[in-house]
C-alpha cells in the first residue's frame, strides 16, 4: 500500500470513529448500554497498547491486567486517600505503569517466545496478590470503594460528559498508536523482530526497541487503569486476573494485531459477544468459546489482518524490473560524504585470536586495513572469512587481540556502537526485515539520523512530518541508486535473491558508512550482474567508502582489490597485491586448485 | 526424442505478493537428461524450481509427471513421487549430526537400502565420512552444499533438482562438485540444475532453457548455447 493512499484512508477512518463517538449517545438512550460502551473504549486502549507490543515489537504479554490493575489502584487510592482529582491522578497512574512496562521489558534482554510470555504472566499474578495481601493500601480482597464521581477543573461529569471524555481519550490514544506504529519508533520496533543482527548492524539497539514497546503499551494501560477506576467507583482483585489479561491478548489478536484498527474490533467482539450470549444461559462459554476458535481458524491473521491480506490478494499483479545500477544521484552523494573525515576509516588489526571451545577460528591475525582502500579476503570454505568479518564489526568478540578502528580499541564494543561509528555490513545470506517493504527497509537504515523525539512523533508535529519526508526523499534516491526503485513497495521477501542483495547494500549505506564490509556481494550473480556490481563497488571506492570485501569471484578480486589477504585454517598465508598473492604457492594449493575449472 | 517426458511443465506461472516470478513457463527432461536453467538474478529460475517441487504454489500452469498431473500436491508428497529438490542455500539441518541429515533424507526408504546407500555416498563425498558424527552446522559451506546434495540423492529421486551448486563456494570446492554431478547423471539420475555459473552448467550439461524477466527466452543444446551470441555477451563474458 503506498504512503498516500494509506494516510487518507487513516484520515477518513478517524473521521468516522470520530462521528461515531459523537452519534452513539444518540442512539442509545439506556444507561446500561452506555456503560457497555465506555468499558469498551477503556478496553480498546489496552489493546492498542498492547498491539505495540504484539503486533509491533512481536512479543506476548501476558500480563497486561497486572498493569492495568497497578492503573486503578494508583487512581483509586489518589483519590480517596489524597482527593486527586481525575487529570491529576491519572498522569500519576500514567507515570508508575511507565516504570513498570520498563521493569517488564527487562526480561526481554534475555528471553523471548513462551519464556516472556511465562514471566509476564507471573507479574500478572504477583501484583494480583499483592492487591489482596497489602490490605493496609489496597483494601485486600474488597478492595477500595467509593471513590468519588468523576470530576474536571472542579466541575463533575455525568454519565454523557464521562462517555465524552472517554472517547477523547480513546481518540488521542488512537491517533498517537498510529503515529507511533507509522514512525522509526515503529519501524524499528517491527524490524528488531525480523532480524535482530539487522537492525544492530545500522546502529539501532534492539532492546531499547522493545523496552520503548512495553513502556507505551504499559503507559496506554494506566491511562485505561484510571478510567476504569472513575467508571466502576470501585476497584477489587476480581477484575485483574489472568483471564483478563488473556482476554486482552485476544483482543489484540483476534481484531488483527499489528494493524490500526484490529484492536479496536477485538475489543468490541469481545466485549459485546458475552453481553449477546447471555441468553444461551450454561451454554454461553461453549458458544464463546467455539466463535473465537472458528473465528481464528478461518481467518489466522485476525479480522483486520485477513481483509487487508485478501484486498492485496486481488491488487493487479506486474512484473518489477530491476534497472541498471550505479545511478548517478545527488542525493546519495550528499548523503555518504556527510562524514568528510573518511581517512580516518582504517582498521587495525593486531594478534587477533577467536576460539569457539576448542576450535581456533582465527588465529592472532594481524593485519591493516588501509583508509579507502578495497580490501579483500578470500580463502576456502570454512577458512574463518565470516568469523574475521563478524568480529572487526562487533558481531563476535574475539578471545584475544585488538582491533583498532579510528585509533580507538573498538575490541568488544557492541555492534550498534561500531555501526554508529560507521562501520557498516551485509550477510552472507542476507539478513533483511523480510515482512516490511523495500521502502521501509532503507527507512529503518536512518533511524540513528533523525532528530525528532517521540513527543514529536507522537503529536506528529510539523518538525516530524519534514523530517519524515526528507528520508522518504533519501531513501527513494538510495533505491535508485541501487536501481530498485520500482520495487519500493514490495515487501522485502518477494524479492529475489540477488535484488535482496542489493537492497541490503543500501540499507547498510542509509547509515553514512565510513568502512562498508560486504559479505559475498557477488554469490548467485551472472557475470554481468558481476560487471554492474564491480562498477558499483568502484563508484563506492571513488566516494572514499573503505571497503572489506570477502568474495570467491577470483577474477573481480583480482580486478578490484588494493590488497588481498589469503586465510586458510584461520591462519593468514598471504597478503598482498592481487598478482602477488594470485602467484603465491600455499594459495594456489590451498584455494585456487589446479588451473582449469576457475570461478568464471 | 519421442519418448514420454520424466517432467513436463507447460506454462508455470508463480506470483509473490503483487511481483510475478514467472510467466508461461514450460520445460520438458527426458529420463537419464542434465539440463540447467541459466539466467540473471530475478528471472525466475529458483521460482520454477520451487513450483515444481511444491513449495510455492503457481498460480497458473499444469506439472506433468511421467504424463501423469502431480499439478498442486504438497512438497513432502512430490518427494514421495520421485522429485527432490536441493535448496538454494542449503538448509542442513544444522543441530544433528551429518549421519542423522543422510538418515532423515533417507526417510521414506528402506533402512537397509538406505544404510547401503549410505555406503555409497561416503565413497561419493569422503569428506561427509570423515565428519559423519560432526554437528552439519559446524562443516563448512562447501561440506554443507555436498551434504545437501547426497540428502537429495538418498531420497532415491527419479529428479534431482539442485538450485545454485556454487553458491558461496570457494573454485577448489567446485573443480571438485561438479564432476559428481557428471558422474551422478552418467550413472543414470536426471538432474536439472539451476545455476549461475554459465560457463560451468554449459559445460556439464547436455541441455539448457535461458530465462530472462520471467520467461524461458533462449533453449537449445548446451553445445548450441556456447556458442549462441546472446548467450556469450550476456552469461559467458564473452564478446561474440
Amino acid at each position: 500500500m503506498n504512503q498516500r493512499f494509506f494516510n487518507t484512508y487513516i484520515f477518513w477512518l478517524t473521521i468516522c470513529l470520530f462521528l461515531a463517538i459523537i452519534l452513539i449517545p444518540n442512539i442509545i438512550n439506556n444507561a446500561y448500554q452506555l456503560r457497555v460502551l465506555m468499558l469498551l473504549l477503556i478496553y480498546a486502549v489496552v489493546a492498542l497498547g498492547l498491539n505495540l507490543v504484539v503486533g509491533l515489537a512481536g512479543l506476548v504479554s501476558l500480563g497486561q491486567a497486572g498493569l492495568l490493575a497497578i492503573g486503578a489502584y494508583t487512581a483509586a487510592i489518589l483519590a480517596t486517600r489524597f482527593g486527586f482529582e481525575f487529570i491529576p491522578s491519572m498522569l500519576v497512574a500514567m507515570f508508575i505503569t511507565g516504570i513498570f512496562g520498563v521493569i517488564l521489558a527487562y526480561p526481554t534482554l534475555r528471553v523471548k517466545g513462551v519464556y516472556l510470555a511465562v514471566i509476564t504472566i507471573a507479574f500478572g499474578i504477583v501484583v494480583e496478590n499483592i492487591a489482596i495481601e497489602w490490605s493496609s493500601v489496597t483494601g485486600g480482597t474488597t478492595g477500595i470503594s467509593s471513590i468519588p464521581k468523576i470530576a474536571l477543573f472542579g466541575h463533575s461529569l455525568n454519565d454523557t460528559a464521562f462517555y465524552y471524555l472517554i472517547g477523547t481519550i480513546f481518540l488521542i490514544a488512537f491517533i498517537a498508536h498510529y503515529n507511533i506504529k507509522n514512525s522509526r519508533f515503529g519501524r524499528s520496533m517491527r524490524a528488531a523482530t525480523q532480524s535482530e543482527i539487522a537492525v544492530r548492524s545500522i546502529g539501532i539497539n534492539p532492546i531499547t526497541a522493545r523496552t520503548l514497546a512495553f513502556t507505551l503499551a504499559a503507559i496506554f494501560t494506566g491511562v485505561a487503569g484510571a478510567l476504569y477506576a472513575y467508571l466502576n467507583s470501585y476497584v477489587n482483585p476480581d477484575t485483574f486476573r489472568f483471564l483478563d489479561s488473556l482476554r486482552y491478548l485476544l483482543m489484540v489478536i483476534l481484531g488483527g494485531s499489528g494493524t490500526v484498527l484490529g484492536p479496536l474490533i477485538g475489543a468490541s467482539i469481545l466485549t459485546y459477544i458475552p453481553e449477546l450470549f447471555q441468553k444461551f444461559g450454561v451454554w454461553q462459554y461453549f458458544a464463546y468459546g467455539a466463535l473465537l476458535t472458528l473465528v481464528i481458524f478461518i481467518m489466522p491473521l485476525g479480522i483486520v489482518g485477513t481483509i487487508i491480506f485478501w484486498y492485496n490478494k486481488f491488487q493487479p499483479k506486474r512484473v518489477c524490473n530491476s534497472k541498471p545500477w550505479p545511478t548517478t544521484e545527488p542525493l546519495v552523494d550528499a548523503l555518504i560524504n556527510q562524514n568528510k573525515d573518511k581517512n580516518n576509516a582504517s582498521l587495525s588489526i593486531e594478534k587477533m585470536t577467536v576460539k569457539f571451545g576448542g576450535l581456533i577460528a582465527n588465529n592472532n591475525i594481524t593485519e591493516d586495513i588501509k583508509s579507502g582502500s578495497i580490501h579483500a579476503i578470500i580463502g576456502p570454505n570454512g577458512a574463518g572469512k565470516s568469523t574475521f568479518l563478524n568480529c572487526i564489526s562487533g558481531l563476535y568478540k574475539p578471545t584475544g587481540g585488538t582491533i583498532f578502528f579510528d585509533e580507538k580499541n573498538i575490541v568488544g564494543l557492541p555492534m550498534h556502537s561500531l555501526a554508529k561509528m560507521g562501520i557498516a555490513r551485509t550477510f552472507q545470506n542476507t539478513e533483511l526485515f523480510s515482512q516490511m517493504t523495500v521502502l521501509e527497509n532503507v527507512l529503518v537504515g536512518f533511524h540513528t539520523q533523525y532528530k525528532t523525539g517521540l513527543i514529536a512523533t507522537l503529536m506528529r508535529l510539523p518538525s516530524f512530518i519534514k523530517e519524515e519526508k526528507e528520508f522518504h526523499e533519501l531513501a527513494k534516491a538510495l533505491l535508485r541508486y541501487v536501481g530498485l526503485d520500482e520495487y519500493a513497495d514490495e515487501e522485502a521477501r518477494n524479492l529475489p535473491f540477488g535484488h535482496q542483495r542489493r537492497l541490503e547494500i543500501a540499507r547498510a549505506l542509509a547509515i553514512s558508512p565510513k568502512i562498508l564490509m560486504l559479505d559475498e556481494p557477488a554469490a548467485g550473480l551472472t557475470h554481468s550482474e558481476i560487471e554492474d556490481l564491480k562498477r558499483f563497488i568502484i563508484s563506492l571506492s571513488d566516494k572514499n567508502i573503505t571497503i572489506v570485501l570477502v568474495e570467491h569471484h577470483v577474477e573481480m578480486i583480482m580486478a578490484l582489490s588494493n590488497t588481498v589477504t589469503v586465510l586458510d585454517y584461520g591462519i593468514v598465508i598471504a597478503s598482498g597485491a592481487p598478482s602477488q598473492v594470485q602467484e603465491n604457492p600455499a594459495v594456489i594449493e590451498a584455494y585456487f586448485g589446479s588451473p582449469g575449472v576457475t570461478n568464471e | 526424442m519421442n519418448k514420454v517426458p520424466l517432467l513436463e511443465i507447460i506454462d508455470l506461472s508463480v506470483v509473490y505478493g503483487r511481483v510475478e516470478a514467472t510467466r508461461n513457463v514450460s520445460i520438458k527432461v527426458y529420463p537419464g537428461e542434465f539440463i540447467s536453467i541459466i539466467g540473471s538474478n530475478g528471472a525466475g529460475k529458483s521460482s520454477t524450481l520451487k513450483a515444481i517441487a511444491g513449495v510455492v504454489r503457481p498460480s497458473k500452469g499444469s506439472i506433468l509427471l511421467e504424463g501423469k498431473s502431480v499439478q498442486g500436491l504438497p512438497s513432502h508428497e512430490m518427494v514421495k513421487k520421485g522429485i527432490v529438490l536441493v535448496p538454494e542455500g542449503r538448509y542442513v539441518f544444522a543441530d544433528q549430526s551429518v549421519e542423522d541429515n543422510l538418515l532423515l533424507g533417507g526417510y521414506l526408504q528402506v533402512r537397509s537400502i538406505v544404510n547401503t546407500s549410505i555406503e555409497e555416498i561416503y565413497e561419493l563425498f569422503p569428506r561427509l565420512k570423515e565428519r559423519k558424527d560432526q554437528m552439519a552446522g559446524s562443516l563448512s559451506g562447501g561440506e554443507q552444499q555436498m551434504l545437501a546434495i547426497a540428502r537429495g540423492i538418498i531420497a532415491k529421486p527419479k529428479l534431482l533438482m539442485i538450485d545454485e551448486v556454487s553458491l558461496g563456494l570457494a573454485p577448489k570446492i567446485l573443480q571438485f562438485l561438479f564432476p559428481v554431478l557428471t558422474h551422478l547423471n552418467k550413472s543414470g539420475l536426471s538432474i536439472l540444475l539451476v545455476e549461475q555459473l554459465a560457463t560451468e552448467a554449459l559445460a556439464i550439461t547436455s541441455r539448457a532453457y535461458v530465462m530472462e524477466g520471467g520467461q524461458i527466452t533462449i533453449s537449445g543444446s548446451s553445445k548450441e548455447l556456447r556458442i549462441d551470441p546472446r548467450v556469450m555477451e550476456a552469461y559467458l563474458g564473452k564478446k561474440a
